[in-house]
């Protein structure tokens, strides 16, 4: 049993992996809070699909995975920022349009020109692949991360919760979604070579998801769906390696199977807790009423 | 409001002496509107309390009565989204100190008055100054509390309500992602003024409508406030609730604020406020109650014909035509087995009203809509 454990860390890969993993699956889990309570659950969609057409168009121009990544994700949380402004179009049109349209970019790319990427690791993660420029940009981009959760929490909450207010109130909201818009960029191409692009959505909301279910305050949520991001990692990392699977579906197989358990047994004893509090007084019976009425 | 009761208003002239006086904005022109009549010559107000010695305090914040001057002005202006103009030619001045209601059709503007006066629409011509300083486009001015409309919070928000009044300071709390221990004290001790004392550690979903109104208030006054703004602080509450808030907008008023809200209530303003501004896109009137609300401004403002009963000190706003759904056969010009067969039907239902039914014919015999009921159009 503990050979499940020990074994895949012989190899340098997987440990590199690992690491990658434990620092993604607590970026995508601290972003989920902000990204469900936002009601933005399609943006890690969105940014993950425009990582397509950045990684497409800069690989055949010869650049970096990540140049063309960076690239297309921070245009698409740019060109979001600026349309979502925009009145009458919503986050979700906005999204919609911008990164289904860099998608597109990416596949007619990819048809037209010959390039060495490899699809299938992009579209769904592959933990063979994570080498240390990969580890390093995790680690910068969860550095960066904690810094801005750190110095902008309460400016973050403020504008997530009521943004018309808190700009009343002195807060820069234009700012902050921009820099959140970012943040989202950066932790989504970290995130692609562990999760995949077509993956990446479901890392960004079920954590939060499950949080919701069981925590009252907004720290709680967010602390729980930071540990429930880690876990998942852990989880289909391991899964993914002993079941020779891509690592995106067993990370966010994992999640889901956690989100479906929580959702059961909360509901269980929501119900029973309704049950307990409607159950109407203990009714004597009528044989230790009469008897109580004998011994008077 | 009992639990109002040690919110004490102390008034100071300056040299120490106490007392109360007549409103700079109480109305004009010799109208009585003795509600919120505030003090002509206040220099300073406080909240008093056992918990804070600090003179001409609100949670901590020094609330100042204003020097003379205007705390909105707007001048000729045209404002809205983007291209599109929700307001026209505005010219407005409301001095400091007083307390006034915009009242007006959906879609008149009421709502984009209030985020232009936050910096939160786009002014196309024309001055507006706040607080003695013009507002710029995106940028809030200083000095503004704004509380908004109940039905647009997510209350399912992980937030505590000591967690939602502490937000409205994080603009200037500093850069870490906890509040210190004298925050967290001076937003308790303004909750307990504002009659939410033991609330703070409860989730935003378990308070009445009543007190989340004031959870907003007490977030919009743990600011320096100079200016309250309140967008329709009276719907969706209950009379009793509504009688509670307006008292408690009294209060705050007498400690100096200014106070702005808009509201659908024709009669809670006219009870209450001495200052009435009617807008449909362009001010149809200003003034005060026995002033502005007459048929001819109010049908200029909501482009129906509207009733004005006068009693004693009140006046009270009702419908020109009553609108009267009974639908007894005898006031039925179509058998009602008609209107099963061919819906929608034109149905006449009063010598004075037309009604379209669309759909099964059950129109209460109250007049109410009920689930199922059929849809009634005038």
């Amino acid at each position: 049993m503990i050979e499940l454990v020990t074994e895949p860390f012989q190899y340098a890969f997987f440990g590199r992996a690992m690491l990658a993993g434990v620092l993604i699956g607590a970026m995508c889990g601290a972003l989920s809070v902000f990204v469900v309570l936002r009601r933005m659950s399609y943006i890690g969609h969105g940014l993950a699909h425009s990582v397509l057409g950045g990684v497409a168009v800069g690989v055949a121009f010869g650049a970096d995975l990540y140049i063309g990544a960076i690239a297309a994700t921070v245009v698409s949380a740019l060109l979001i920022d600026r349309v979502t402004r925009r009145r009458g179009l919503h986050a979700d049109a906005a999204i919609g349009i911008v990164t289904t349209a860099m998608f597109a970019i990416g596949v007619a790319v990819l048809a037209i020109i010959p390039t060495r990427v490899n699809t299938e690791a992009l579209l769904f993660g592959n933990i063979l692949g994570v080498n240390r420029v990969d580890l390093w940009v995790a680690a910068g981009v969860g550095g960066a991360f904690t810094v801005v959760l750190f110095t902008l929490y309460k400016r973050l909450v403020f504008t997530t919760f009521d943004a018309e207010v808190a700009g009343v109130h002195g807060v820069r909201t234009g700012v902050i979604e921009l820099v959140f818009s970012l943040s989202t960029a950066a932790v989504v191409v970290a995130s692609v070579r562990v999760l995949g692009v077509l993956l990446i959505a479901a890392a960004v909301v079920i954590p939060a998801a499950i949080a919701r279910l069981l925590t009252r305050s907004f720290g709680a949520t967010l602390a729980m769906a930071t540990a429930i991001g880690v876990a998942t990692s852990v989880i289909g990392l391991f899964a993914s390696f002993h079941l020779n699977v891509p690592s995106g579906p067993t990370i966010v197989l994992s999640g889901a199977l956690l989100f479906a358990v929580v959702f059961v047994v909360t509901a269980v004893l929501t119900r029973r807790q309704l049950v307990r509090a409607r159950r109407p007084e203990a009714v004597v019976p009528a044989d230790d009423m009469l008897q109580s009425v004998r011994n008077n | 409001m009992s639990d109002l009761r040690h919110l004490t208003t102390q008034i100071r002239r300056p040299g120490g002496a106490v007392g109360s006086g007549e409103g700079r904005g109480s109305p004009a022109r010799g109208v009585r509107c003795e509600t919120f009549a505030a003090p002509r010559r206040l220099v300073r107000c406080q909240l008093l309390g056992p918990a804070s010695q600090r003179s001409t305090s609100i949670g901590g914040d020094h609330v100042t009565r204003h020097p003379a001057g205007a705390a909105v002005e707007l001048r000729d202006v045209t404002a809205g989204y983007g291209g599109e103009s929700v307001l026209r030619g505005l010219s407005v001045r409301l001095e400091r100190g007083e307390f006034a209601g915009i009242v007006g059709p959906s879609g008149s503007g009421k709502t984009t008055l209030l985020r232009l006066l936050t910096g939160r629409a786009d002014r196309h011509q024309g001055h507006l100054e706040v607080l003695g300083s013009p507002v710029r486009s995106g940028r809030a001015p200083h000095g503004v509390g704004y509380v908004p409309q109940l039905e647009g919070v997510d209350w399912d928000f992980p937030v505590t309500v000591e967690q939602v009044v502490l937000l409205g300071d994080s603009a200037s709390s500093p850069p870490v992602p906890w509040f210190s221990r004298a925050e967290k004290r001076q937003a308790r001790e303004l909750l307990d003024r504002l009659g939410l004392a033991g609330m703070h550690g409860k989730r935003i979903r378990e308070l009445s409508g009543g007190q989340r109104q004031r959870m907003f208030l007490a977030r919009a006054l743990l600011r320096k406030c100079e200016l309250l703004l309140l967008d329709e602080p009276t719907s969706g509450v209950d009379l009793a609730t509504r009688g509670d808030v307006l008292r408690l907008l009294g209060e705050l008023h007498h400690l100096g604020l200014t106070v702005l809200l808009t509201t659908h209530d024709l009669n809670f303003v006219a009870a209450h406020l001495p200052r009435i501004v009617c807008l449909n896109g362009v001010v149809t009137a200003d003034g005060s109650p026995r002033e502005v609300l007459t048929p001819g401004a109010l049908e200029r403002t909501y482009g129906a014909p509207m009733r004005v009963l006068h009693d004693e000190d009140r006046v009270v706003v009702v419908d020109a035509d009553p609108i009267r759904l009974h639908a007894g056969p005898d006031h039925l010009e179509a058998p009602v087995a008609d209107l099963h067969r061919d819906a929608p039907v034109d149905v006449r239902v009063d010598a004075s009203l037309d009604v379209r039914v669309d759909g099964v014919p059950d129109v209460s015999a109250d007049g109410d809509r009920h689930p199922g009921d059929p849809t009634v159009r005038r």
